[in-house]
C-alpha cells in the first residue's frame, strides 16, 4: 500500500493570545523570502470559519496552515499535495520534518518569539487519500505496523501511544501519536 | 496530479450515468491531447470552462508579494490550459447544483472532494452552487467522475452557456407561493443541459424561478429569464420576464408575458435561447448578454422573433412529459420521527429560533437557515449537515442565493436538539437574515478580476458586528449588505440596501483599494430596484461608512419607511455629504494602513489582476465541432498505430462526417446525425454553390468525402485505413479553411 498525500499536524501549547489573522503577514513573508525550489502561490484566510482551516499558505506541492480544525485545537498542519517518490517511511518522515521545521520557523519569527510554542509531545498524521486507505480498523493496523518503529525512534520508546483520531469511517484515516514525556529525538531538517 | 486517478477510474467503472461517463472520458481525452499539442489553447480554455473548471488569480504565473512581482515557477512551463493560463496553476471548480438542492450522498461526496482536492472549504455562490478552489486541472476528470457517481455534473457551470438555474430556496414550503416551482426548475435544467440550442452563445445566460412576486428569494427580475409562479384560475403558469441582468450595467428584466402556461415553459425558453444564439452579439463581449439584444431590438420585436422561433420548433416530448406526474418528478415529504422535545433552557436558542427559522406552510414544520460566514463551510461541517438533514428531515437541503444553507421539513419540536448539534459544529450562529449575514464574491482572494478584497472587507464587517463595534438594533437588523470585488456584480450588490463594489484610486505614487458605495437597492419584489452609486471610499473607511449610513437611517427615517425609501427621499447629495471626509486618503508617509487591503497585508497593487474568464472565449459551435472531428481522427490514428485497422478507418470516416456536419450547421443548426442527410445538405449548400471550393484545389477535398461515402460501410485493412486517415485529415483541414473564408466574408 503506497501512502501518498500525507498530512502532519503539530498542536500549539496553548492558544491564548494568538490571533489567527496574524499568520497572514507571516506566511506572506515566507513567500517573500522563499528561495527554495518550492512554488508558494498565495495565502488564503479562513479565520472566519469555525473549526476551519484557518490561515493557509498555498503551495503547488504542499500547503502549510495554522488551523483549529475539527478538533478546535490550534496547530500547524503541513499537507503534501503532490505524489512523492520513496517509501512510506520516507514520505512520512519528510512530512514530519517539514512540519517540525515550519513550527520552528514560526517560533523563531521575530514578531512571534516567546508568543507561540508548539507541543512536541505528539502529532497527528493523516492520509488524505480515501482511494488507498480508509478510516477502518484494517487501515489503522496497516499504518500502525508501518510507522510504529519510526515513532518509537522519535519519541521515548515506552510511552508512545498510537490511536485513531476518529471512529467515523467517512473521515480520512488519521492517527494521533502521543508520548507521555517528550519528543526527545526531534527529527532534524 | 494525483497518483490515484487511474484507481478511481477503475473503481467507478459501471457506476456513472452513461452520458456523463462519455462526457468525462472525452474531457480526459482533451487533456491528453492538449498535452501533445493537438488542441488549440483557446478551444481547450472554453472546453474546460464548460466543464466548470475556471481559472484563478495568479494563474498567469505572476504574483506581487508586496515588495516585488514574483514569477511562480510552475513545473510545466510550456503547458497552458487557456491563453496565458499555466497548466499547473491552481484553479477553481464550479459545481452545478440545480435549484441549490443537495442530497446526503452528494453532500458526503462533496465533503470528500473538498478535503482531497481543495483546501477543505466549500464555498456557496449566489447561484446556489458550490465552488472548490485551488484544484489542479489534471485531477478534474477524477473529481467529475466522483461527482457523476452521485448524480452531479459541472457541465455548463461556466463559459458561454446556461448557468445553474436558481430557484427560490423555500419553494414547496413557502406560505406565499401558489405552487412549488422546483419540478419546473428541475425539468428546465435537464432539458437545457447540453442542448444543441445553447452551445453557440456569445455570453453566459442565467435563468431563475421564483414562487411569488413580492419576495426576493428567486430574484426573477434580474435574470436573462425570470419565471414567477402564477395561477390563472386553477391553471399553473408563470409571469415571464426576460432581458434582466446585473454586471457593470444593470438592466431590469421586462415583462414578456403576464401568464405563460406551464406547458409552454420549456419550448418558450428554448425559443429565447435560439434567438439569443442567432442574434446575440458575439464579438463585443461587453454587449453580448441578452439584455443588450432585447434593448437593441425592443421588446415588441424581440417578442415577434421569439414567437416566430417557437412556431418552427420541432415538437419535443420532454416539453411536457414531466407534467404528467409532477409529484413523481420531484417531491419532498417529512420524515416520520419521534422527538423528545428538549425543554431545558438552551443559551442562544431564543435568538436562533427568532432569526433563523421559517415556518413552513405545512403545519408543524420549519425551515432552518444555517448562516455561513462569507458563504464558506468546511467539509466536516457539510458531512455533519448531511447527517442532520437525514436525522431530522427528508435528507435534502437547499443552498440560497445569500450563500447560506437551509434544512427543510424540520419538525418544530426538533429545533432545540438540532440547534445543540449545529452549535457543536460551529453552525449555530443566529442572524440568518441579519445585516451581519453579508454576501461577498471571492474578490481578490481568488478571482482574476478582483480589484478590492470583498471577502477581507466582509470578514472585517462581520468581526465588527459580532464584537459590537458596529451596533445593530431592530431598525437596521434586517438590512442587507453585499460586496463585490469589482463592478461585475457577482455579489449582486445592486440589490443590497448597502452595496459595495471594488474600484481603486491613486494617491501620489501608490494605488489605494476603494469601494464604490451603492445604496438603496431592493432585494424584495424579485430584485425590484437597483441601488444608487454614491461615492468611492477607501476600503479601510468602509466600516465607518456602514456606521454612518446606518446611524443616519436610524436617526432620520420616517415611521414605517424602508431603507430604499429613505435613500430615495434623502437623496444622493445629502448622503454623499455625510461621507465626503471619508473619501480622503492620508499620505502614504502618514498612514500606510490605507495602502493595503483588508485581510491582505501586502502593499496594495492592481498588478495581480488578470484577464477574466467569466465571459469565456467565444468559440463558435463550428469550431467545437471541427475540433471534435480532429479528436476522432486522432483517435483513428492511435487505433491504426495499435493495429486496429477497422476501428481506425471507421473513426477517420466518422471524423469526415463530423467535419461536414460542422459546416452544414452554419446553414441548418438542426441538421440530423444521419450521414446520408449530412451528405445531401453538404452537397447542396457547400459543394454545388462552390462555397467549399478552395481557390487552388477547388472541390478536390470534398471529393474525398464523397468517395468515402460511396464506399461505406467498408472493411478496412492497413493501407485502406491509412488512406482514409490521410484523406480525412485533408478534408477536415479544408473544412477549417472553408469556415475561415465564410467568417471573413461575413
Amino acid at each position: 500500500m503506497e501512502l501518498q498525500y500525507l498530512m502532519v499536524k503539530i498542536y500549539c501549547a496553548g492558544s491564548e493570545g494568538i490571533i489567527l489573522d496574524d499568520f497572514t503577514p507571516m506566511f506572506n513573508k515566507w513567500i517573500q523570502e522563499n528561495e527554495s525550489d518550492k512554488v508558494l502561490v498565495d495565502v488564503a484566510s479562513y479565520g472566519h470559519v469555525p473549526y476551519g482551516p484557518g490561515i493557509l499558505l498555498i503551495g503547488h506541492d504542499e500547503n502549510y496552515s495554522m488551523e483549529y480544525g475539527v478538533e478546535n485545537k490550534l496547530g500547524l498542519l503541513f499537507s503534501v499535495k503532490e505524489e512523492r517518490a520513496g517509501s512510506n517511511i520516507e514520505r512520512v518522515e519528510y512530512a514530519i520534518k517539514a512540519a517540525v521545521a515550519a513550527c520552528k520557523k514560526i517560533m523563531q519569527d521575530e514578531d512571534y518569539k516567546d508568543k507561540i510554542k508548539f507541543d512536541f509531545n505528539g502529532l497527528v498524521v493523516s492520509i488524505n487519500d480515501r482511494c488507498i486507505v480508509g478510516n477502518t480498523e484494517d487501515g489503522f493496523k496497516f499504518i500502525d505496523a508501518e510507522f510504529k518503529d519510526l515513532f518509537c525512534k522519535y519519541f521515548s520508546k515506552k510511552s508512545v501511544k498510537i490511536e485513531k483520531v476518529s471512529q467515523d469511517p467517512r473521515d480520512r484515516l488519521a492517527i494521533r501519536v502521543s508520548a507521555g514525556d517528550s519528543f526527545v529525538h526531534l527529527p532534524s531538517v | 496530479m494525483k497518483s490515484n486517478n487511474i484507481l478511481w477510474k477503475t473503481r467507478l467503472q459501471g457506476k456513472l450515468p452513461a452520458t456523463l461517463k462519455e462526457e468525462i472520458d472525452i474531457f480526459e481525452r482533451e487533456i491528453e491531447l492538449i498535452k501533445v499539442g493537438k488542441v488549440d489553447e483557446k478551444i481547450f480554455g472554453e472546453t474546460r470552462l464548460r466543464k466548470g473548471a475556471y481559472g484563478q488569480r495568479y494563474d498567469n504565473g505572476k504574483r506581487h508579494d508586496g515588495i516585488k512581482e514574483r514569477v511562480l515557477n510552475f513545473p510545466n512551463k510550456d503547458l497552458f490550459k487557456g491563453p496565458g493560463t499555466y497548466w499547473d496553476a491552481p484553479g477553481m471548480l464550479r459545481i452545478k447544483n440545480p435549484y441549490g438542492g443537495l442530497t446526503p450522498d452528494q453532500m458526503e461526496e462533496l465533503s470528500d472532494l473538498a478535503e482531497e482536492y481543495s483546501d477543505g472549504i466549500l464555498h456557496v455562490t449566489t447561484r446556489q452552487e458550490f465552488q472548490l478552489h485551488f484544484v489542479h486541472i489534471d485531477d478534474t476528470p477524477t473529481i467529475l467522475r466522483r461527482l457523476a457517481s452521485v448524480g452531479i455534473t459541472t457541465r455548463e457551470a461556466c463559459g458561454n452557456s446556461v448557468r445553474n438555474i436558481t430557484t427560490c430556496p423555500i419553494a414547496g414550503v413557502c406560505r406565499d407561493e401558489p405552487f412549488d416551482v422546483t419540478p419546473h426548475s428541475k425539468a428546465l435544467t435537464n432539458f437545457l443541459l447540453g442542448h444543441n440550442d445553447i452551445q453557440d452563445f456569445g455570453r453566459k445566460f442565467k435563468i431563475t424561478f421564483s414562487g411569488c412576486p413580492q419576495h426576493g428569494c428567486g430574484l426573477g427580475k434580474m435574470h436573462e429569464i425570470g419565471f414567477i409562479a402564477k395561477l390563472k384560475g386553477k391553471e399553473r403558469g408563470f409571469e415571464f420576464h426576460v432581458g434582466g441582468g446585473l454586471g457593470p450595467v444593470p438592466f431590469q428584466a421586462q415583462l414578456f408575458d403576464e401568464f405563460l402556461p406551464e406547458k409552454e415553459l420549456l419550448p418558450m425558453s428554448q425559443a429565447v435561447c435560439r434567438v439569443f444564439a442567432r442574434l446575440g452579439e458575439k464579438k463585443n463581449r461587453s454587449q453580448a448578454r441578452l439584455k443588450f439584444l432585447v434593448a437593441k431590438v425592443g421588446m415588441d420585436e424581440f417578442k415577434k422573433l421569439v414567437y416566430a422561433e417557437r412556431k418552427i420548433l420541432i415538437e419535443d416530448k420532454r416539453w411536457t412529459d414531466y407534467l404528467t406526474d409532477l409529484d413523481g418528478y420531484y417531491s419532498e415529504s417529512p420524515k416520520e420521527i419521534s422527538i423528545k422535545k428538549e425543554n431545558k433552557k438552551i443559551a442562544g436558542l431564543e435568538s436562533f429560533t427568532r432569526e433563523n427559522l421559517y415556518f413552513q406552510k405545512q403545519k408543524g414544520y420549519v425551515v432552518v437557515k444555517i448562516n455561513l460566514p462569507l458563504g464558506d463551510l468546511t467539509a466536516h461541517q457539510l458531512r455533519r449537515l448531511s447527517d442532520l438533514s437525514a436525522e431530522y428531515g427528508p435528507g435534502t437541503v437547499r443552498m440560497t442565493p445569500s450563500q447560506d444553507i437551509m434544512l427543510r421539513w424540520i419538525p418544530e419540536d426538533a429545533v432545540p436538539n438540532l440547534y445543540i448539534k449545529l452549535r457543536e459544529i460551529g453552525l449555530g450562529a443566529a442572524g440568518g437574515n441579519a445585516i451581519s449575514n453579508i454576501v461577498s464574491c471571492p474578490g481578490t482572494d481568488t478571482c482574476k478580476l478582483g480589484i478590492s478584497s470583498s471577502r477581507g472587507l466582509a470578514a472585517e464587517l462581520l468581526r465588527q458586528f459580532n464584537s459590537g463595534d458596529i451596533a445593530v438594533d431592530d431598525v437596521i437588523h434586517d438590512l442587507k449588505i453585499k460586496i463585490s470585488g469589482c463592478f461585475n456584480s457577482c455579489s449582486q450588490h445592486h440589490l443590497a440596501d448597502l452595496g459595495f463594489f471594488g474600484v481603486h484610486r491613486k494617491k501620489g505614487n501608490h494605488r489605494v483599494a476603494h469601494f464604490q458605495v451603492v445604496l438603496g437597492g431592493l432585494w424584495s419584489n424579485n430584485g425590484g430596484e437597483y441601488g444608487l452609486p454614491i461615492v468611492a471610499i477607501p476600503s479601510k473607511n468602509i466600516p465607518e461608512v456602514v456606521k454612518r449610513v446606518t446611524t443616519l437611517f436610524k436617526n432620520e427615517k420616517e415611521p414605517e419607511e424602508s431603507f430604499n425609501e429613505f435613500v430615495k427621499r434623502t437623496g444622493r447629495v445629502k448622503i454623499k455629504k455625510e461621507l465626503t471626509d471619508l473619501a480622503e486618503i492620508p499620505d502614504f508617509e502618514k498612514d500606510q494602513s490605507y495602502y493595503s487591503d483588508w485581510g491582505d497585508t501586502r502593499l496594495y497593487t492592481t498588478g495581480d489582476m488578470g484577464i477574466g474568464e467569466c465571459a469565456g472565449e467565444v468559440i463558435s459551435m463550428v469550431d467545437f465541432d471541427l475540433h471534435s472531428a480532429e479528436r476522432e481522427l486522432f483517435d483513428g490514428q492511435i487505433a491504426h498505430e495499435d493495429g486496429d485497422f477497422q476501428k481506425a478507418g471507421d473513426l477517420a470516416f466518422a471524423a469526415m462526417v463530423h467535419g461536414a456536419k460542422a459546416l452544414v450547421k452554419t446553414f441548418d443548426q438542426d441538421i440530423s446525425d444521419d450521414w446520408k442527410i449530412i451528405h445531401q445538405a453538404f452537397k447542396k449548400k457547400l459543394y454545388d454553390t462552390e462555397v467549399f471550393f478552395d481557390p487552388y484545389a477547388k472541390g478536390k477535398f470534398a471529393g474525398y468525402f464523397f468517395d468515402a461515402l460511396k464506399e461505406m460501410p467498408k472493411k478496412f485493412d492497413d493501407p485502406s485505413a491509412k488512406k482514409m486517415i490521410t484523406e480525412s485529415g485533408l478534408f477536415i483541414e479544408a473544412c477549417h479553411a472553408c469556415y475561415l473564408r465564410m467568417d471573413e466574408n461575413k
